[in-house]
């Protein structure tokens, strides 16, 4: 039983590994291009288009960069567990991947909380009075997932919602932004997202000037934070004007 | 509770609005529990009379019918929203198949035919029985001019050759196609008798028949106004001598006609009728006369007494006429004895009047002048009496007056005349038995809804009129188009309850307080909808009285209502407002109905917060002794 | 419903391009200036006083929001916003066909196109034999007889439970139970309220009951029922009754395929345009089975533009 070297049980981790330190040497210099030529605070040119299924009441696909998602809304509409009288309406979320939507084949890791998350994000736009004793279901499928997959999913979310009918507050927009050392990138990608310092994400109703969910991961300031909510916050706002746009497309080119 | 006797304390009660008899049905209902079931053999009814009653009129009471039942029915607009709302609701069916409708087909007047029309002899029977039955049943409405002609004593048995035939009362859904073919028939031959009758020279003779109309109908007027209780009553003094009309009937040419013979006056005496009227100097009065008069015995042991002209064979007898049976009050006035009850007395004086009556045979026993001895001043008079002399004048001009056959002229025109007259009222009822008795409402209420927004113009109801579907319990129009105005948006709970009740309180108070200031601004606007939609009502043709309207929405109990959200005690808001503590707690618990109504009609709107407001002022109001089920606790 | 997979030529989706695009151009003719908002877009009320928040409104920082995308309505001083591709929304008084999905103790429940199942009482409908009683416990234990689940029941809507729920009634002779036809499903906004709900297309020997929750059904044509038929029915054997003729399914087939067409061309459902199409398939001889095709998809398109055109002439000229 000779011990063989080191080397032959060494995993190939390794050299992922080598790849990540490579790459965050990288990162940490001052400036360093983006991989798809944004600068640090420009966000993926986005794609959003309602009605994408006919049989559910409201749908939404998003398109930002690579990442696709595509969200169908039913409800209201009853279930045994809304069977219990209650005076406000509930609301089912529930997020899943393809199989084909990850660089290697199989469910992602840590998006078995994004469905709780986005039932978060969107309960405090919803006017759950106006549909009591019923459920909303809403059902999130990520396509292809290229990084900042939650930020998307909420923001297809809200706009399936406003398409499918459903009364809310306010339009809801969400933006994360990763923190590389003294450098702040907005809607990082998934390559960009592997090696991040700490990450935040912000889901924004604009003209209510609310937060309704707030997630901040990593090692963070004072003075970091706000830099960066003050850039999330703006990004939300854009982006919140690109979902109305789309839903008043919509609404002018109906014909009768 | 039973109760084996009932005690009528008092035969007049005050209804509200005048002091009357009991009308029949109320005796009914009064007495009729007298008598305990299974204990008593008999039940007794005690009426106290402590003034004096025209025996008829305890013949009505006492003998009389149950108040006839008659149909309120009234259209509105709820009713027709929700009849629009369904599909299969069809306003026309409800109102053919109303009860109001029924009783319109049933009120058709009788209609009288000639016997040579008559049906078989088994429809007569049939049709006859069904009149009577209707008669006692008593549901006709109050009978046009038809029904009242003929007596009932004419009305024949069963026989086709008696000729006036009672044709009975169609089925609801308009006369059967029997029936009408058979009007329609009877219409054609009189028609076909009409024009048979020929008379010379027609158009001038239909002009001096018009004349004679006219000339009667003035002397009519005259006499109406001269005789009418405030000018004649000084004149009516015991002997004076009056001329009376009276109706003889000629065996030989089996006519009635009108004649004149005159009597003494006696006495006259005022009648309460049975109906009265507001105005004492409208009342009945009655003149006791004494003038020559049969008195016929007829079957049993009534009397009939009629009047004869003096120089018939008679007896002089005291008789009482109503005013309109007097002609002409005479100048001439004679002594009479005091007691008139022996037989030769009163002979004695009718002697002495046909004395008075022979000596101014030649021009006339003289008459009171209206103008100059009865001091009749009124325009009207005035005015009529330069009418006759005109139409004098023209009679005197006419060609035709020397026509030596012009009487019996006049008579022919005026069969005609009548036979035309029949022809007409048939040929209406025939039209009106088809024609439903609100169609024309419906039609209209129908524009008002298109016009204010309620339906669309292919009757489909709009959001507005899903609101008013509603509200029954108050004026539907104006409570939606005073909701649509956000008039209850920026008031507070206790303004709104105050608002309402201008809604539920129907009653006049005369000397109601003005409420305070912003309850006035609220009551002003209330008018003003309330005048707006009154006119867009007028426009399309809907009879209604814009200001009466406007003016049926009291302010009076506002201030009380008010007080009372406000949480006031009971007795503390009875001081605000003179009305009657039931009629308080009536309108507050409509005022109640009416809010709750409202908040299902704020939910199908959407308006939550007004639904809120609503519900609150609802649990403010019902509340203490307003609402409690029962005052026995 | 799902849509129709159409797979149009070139020369057809041109043609289709253009015959959308002047419909497009003779709605905005047409089209009224109100205002289209989307979710949480400021209502210009002029700061009137006293503006009631209808459906799809709220209030937020002194001013009216909405919190629908639709187009803003107004009904004197009431706002709302009224969403385009609406879901029902019931109102009492509606027509409404849907199916049995649950039997429950003295009530069924129906499946509508809403958001919660609708409920129809066992008092709310007539027994078989017509009489008018109180129901008893034999009744509610008989309650299979008269409908089982998965049946398609046509009735009316008599008002809202307190949670929204709706109440329905099935009295009069034309409610009750659909035999023999197809049952489609349509998206509800495409079924206007109008005066008659209830179609007999005689020409075809059919029903057409155009349920405003977007519930469509096209049957063999059935005659309301007297009390006194009632007893005859019963006593023929179901087997031996009379099978629906070829021609009547025939007819049924073409009107449900022309119903398909105009939803999914997303054109508003009214009988006249569905017997036009059918006519309209009638007379060029295109095949029942080539009505959802692309040639006929797009022609139908193209009579629509046609019917409007002259529709908006016909406003102009009187």
């Amino acid at each position: 039983m000779a011990s063989g070297p080191l080397e032959t049980y060494s995993p190939s981790q390794t050299l992922e590994r080598r790849h990540q330190q490579q790459k965050r040497k990288s990162f940490n210099e001052i400036d360093w291009a983006r991989s798809d030529g944004r600068n640090f605070h420009q966000c993926r040119p986005a794609y959003l288009r309602t009605g994408a299924t006919s049989s559910a009441s409201g749908s939404a696909y998003a398109e930002f960069g690579s990442t696709k998602v595509i969200v169908s809304v039913f409800g209201p509409r009853e279930s045994k567990k809304a069977m219990m009288y209650s005076d406000v309406g509930r609301l089912n979320c529930n997020v899943s991947y393809t199989t084909f939507s990850t660089s290697t084949r199989g469910q992602g890791s840590d998006n078995k909380d994004f469905s709780s998350m986005l039932q978060k994000a969107l309960e405090g736009a919803i006017i759950l009075e106006t549909f009591p004793k019923t459920t909303v279901d809403i059902f999130a499928l990520v396509l292809e997932s290229a990084g900042g997959d939650l930020p998307i999913i909420i923001s297809c979310a809200s706009l399936a919602l406003a398409d499918a009918g459903i009364m809310m507050y306010d339009l809801v927009s969400a933006v994360s932004l990763s923190c590389f050392g003294k450098n702040l990138v907005i809607d990082p990608t998934s390559e960009e997202e592997a090696c991040q310092d700490g990450s935040l994400m912000i889901a924004y109703m604009p003209i209510r000037n609310e937060v309704t969910q707030f997630t901040l991961t990593g090692e963070w300031s004072t003075a970091k934070i706000n830099e960066a909510m003050e850039l999330c916050l703006e990004a939300c706002s854009k982006l919140s004007n690109i979902l109305r746009s789309c839903l008043k497309e919509n609404v002018l080119g109906f014909t009768d | 509770m039973p109760a084996k006797t009932v005690v009528f304390t008092n035969v007049r009660k005050f209804d509200g609005d005048k002091f009357r008899w009991l009308s029949s049905g109320e005796y009914i209902q009064m007495s009729g529990r007298a008598g305990r079931r299974g204990i008593d053999q008999r039940g007794i009814c005690i009426l106290m009379v402590d003034e004096k009653m025209e025996p008829s009129t305890a013949k009505m009471m006492l003998k009389g019918t149950a108040d006839c039942l008659n149909s309120a029915f009234h259209l509105s607009y709820n009713m027709l929203l929700n009849q629009l709302r369904c599909e299969d609701g069809d306003p026309e069916k409800l109102l053919r198949l109303s009860f109001y409708q029924f009783q319109a087909d049933r009120a058709l007047p009788d209609i009288e035919i000639h016997d040579s029309w008559c049906p078989s002899r088994r429809c007569i029977r049939f049709f006859s029985s069904i009149a009577h039955s209707a008669r006692r049943a008593s549901l006709t409405t109050p009978s046009t001019a038809a029904s009242a002609r003929l007596p009932p004593a004419s009305r024949p048995a069963l026989s086709p050759a008696h000729h006036p035939l009672i044709v009975p009362h169609p089925p609801a859904r308009g006369l059967p196609a029997r029936l009408r073919a058979f009007f329609s028939k009877q219409v054609k031959a009189l028609e076909k008798e009409r024009d048979s009758i020929v008379i010379d020279e027609e158009e001038s003779l239909k002009d001096y028949y018009n004349l004679l109309q006219q000339y009667k109908s003035l002397k009519k007027d005259v006499r109406d106004i001269v005789y009418d209780p405030k000018y004649c009553l000084p004149f009516l003094q015991p002997g004076r001598l009056v001329s009376l009309l009276y109706s003889s009937y000629d065996k030989k040419s089996s006519v009635s006609q009108e004649q004149i013979t005159w009597g003494i006056i006696i006495n006259f005496q005022k009648i309460i009728s049975h109906v009265e009227d507001k105005r004492p100097e409208n009342s009945q009065y009655t003149v006791d006369v004494l003038t020559r008069c049969v008195v016929v015995k007829e079957a049993g042991t009534k009397k009939s007494v009629k009047i004869v002209h003096l120089k018939e064979q008679g007896e002089p007898a005291v008789i009482s006429v109503p005013l309109s049976q007097i002609d002409s009050l005479s100048v001439v006035r004679i002594y009479i004895p005091k007691d008139l009850l022996p037989f030769e007395v009163r002979e004695n004086t009718l002697k002495i009047l046909s004395e008075v009556y022979s000596r101014f045979l030649k021009d006339g026993i003289p008459n009171l002048d209206p103008e100059e001895d009865m001091k009749v001043q009124s325009n009207s008079y005035r005015k009529a009496v330069r009418r006759i002399e005109a139409l004098e004048r023209l009679f005197e001009k006419h060609e035709i007056r020397n026509l030596p056959l012009i009487q019996q002229n006049i008579q022919v025109l005026h069969d005609k005349q009548e036979l035309s007259a029949k022809i007409k009222s048939i040929k209406k009822s025939l039209r009106s038995s088809t024609a439903l008795a609100f169609k024309d409402e419906l039609k209209s209420h129908k524009r008002v809804l298109r016009r204010l927004g309620y339906i669309t113009s292919d009757d489909v109801v709009e959001v507005k009129g899903q609101v008013a579907c509603e509200i029954s319990s108050a004026d539907e129009l104006t409570l939606t188009e005073l909701l649509f105005s956000g008039i209850f948006k920026d008031i507070g709970i206790e303004e709104i309850v105050a608002l309402l009740s201008c809604f539920v309180w129907q009653e006049k108070l005369q000397d109601g307080r003005k409420p305070r200031e912003e309850l006035d601004l609220l009551f002003s606007q209330l008018q003003e909808t309330a005048r707006r939609v009154s006119n867009v009502q007028l426009d399309c043709k809907v009879p209604i009285d814009v200001e009466s309207t406007v003016n049926s929405f009291r302010p009076d109990i506002m201030e009380a209502v008010y007080a009372w959200a406000k949480g006031s005690k009971f007795f503390e808001i009875m001081e605000l407002s003179s009305v009657f503590e039931g009629s308080l707690i009536r309108a507050i618990r409509r005022l109640e109905e009416v809010l709750q109504q409202l908040t299902c009609a704020a939910k199908s709107l959407g308006e939550t917060e007004m639904e809120d407001k609503f519900q609150e002022a609802v649990v403010k109001i019902k509340r203490d002794i307003v609402f409690a089920a029962s005052l026995y606790l | 419903m799902k849509e129709l997979l159409i797979s149009l030529n070139q020369t057809q989706k041109v043609r289709l391009q253009a015959a959308l695009q002047h419909l497009a151009e003779l709605a905005s003719q047409v089209s009224s200036s109100n205002l289209a908002v989307t979710v949480a877009d400021t209502i210009p009320v002029n700061n009137e006083d006293g503006i009631l928040k209808g459906h799809g409104t709220t209030e937020f920082d002194g001013q009216v929001v909405a919190t629908l995308c639709g187009i803003v309505e107004r009904v004197n001083k009431l706002v709302y916003v009224r969403t385009l591709r609406a879901r029902y929304k019931p109102e009492v008084g509606d027509i409404i066909v849907g199916r049995v999905i649950e039997i429950a103790p003295k009530r069924w429940r129906l499946e509508i196109n809403f958001s919660q199942d609708a409920v129809l009482m066992l008092q709310s409908m007539n027994l078989p034999d017509g009489i008018q009683r109180r129901r008893t416990a034999v009744d509610e234990l008989n309650m299979r007889s008269i409908f089982e689940e998965n049946d398609v029941v046509c009735a009316e809507v008599r008002g809202f439970q307190h949670d929204g729920s709706l109440h329905l009634q099935a009295r009069s002779q034309k409610y009750g139970k659909l035999e023999r036809g197809q049952l489609l499903i349509i998206p509800a906004y495409l079924v206007k309220r109008r005066k008659q709900h209830f179609h007999h297309l005689e020409q075809y020997g059919l029903d057409l009951i155009l349920g405003c929750n977007g519930f469509v059904w096209i049957g063999e044509h059935a005659e309301p029922i007297d009390s006194e038929v009632l007893e005859d029915r019963d006593k023929i054997p179901k087997d031996k009754q009379r099978d629906t003729p070829l021609e009547v399914r025939r007819n049924i087939c073409r009107i449900s395929n022309s119903v398909r067409l105009l939803s999914a061309l997303g054109f508003a459902l009214s009988v006249e345009a569905i017997v036009d199409t059918a006519e309209a398939s009638k007379s060029s001889n295109v095949d029942i089975k080539d009505m959802l095709g692309a040639e006929f998809y797009v022609q139908t398109a193209e009579r629509e533009v046609q019917r409007r055109a002259s529709l908006l002439r016909k406003k102009r000229f009187v």
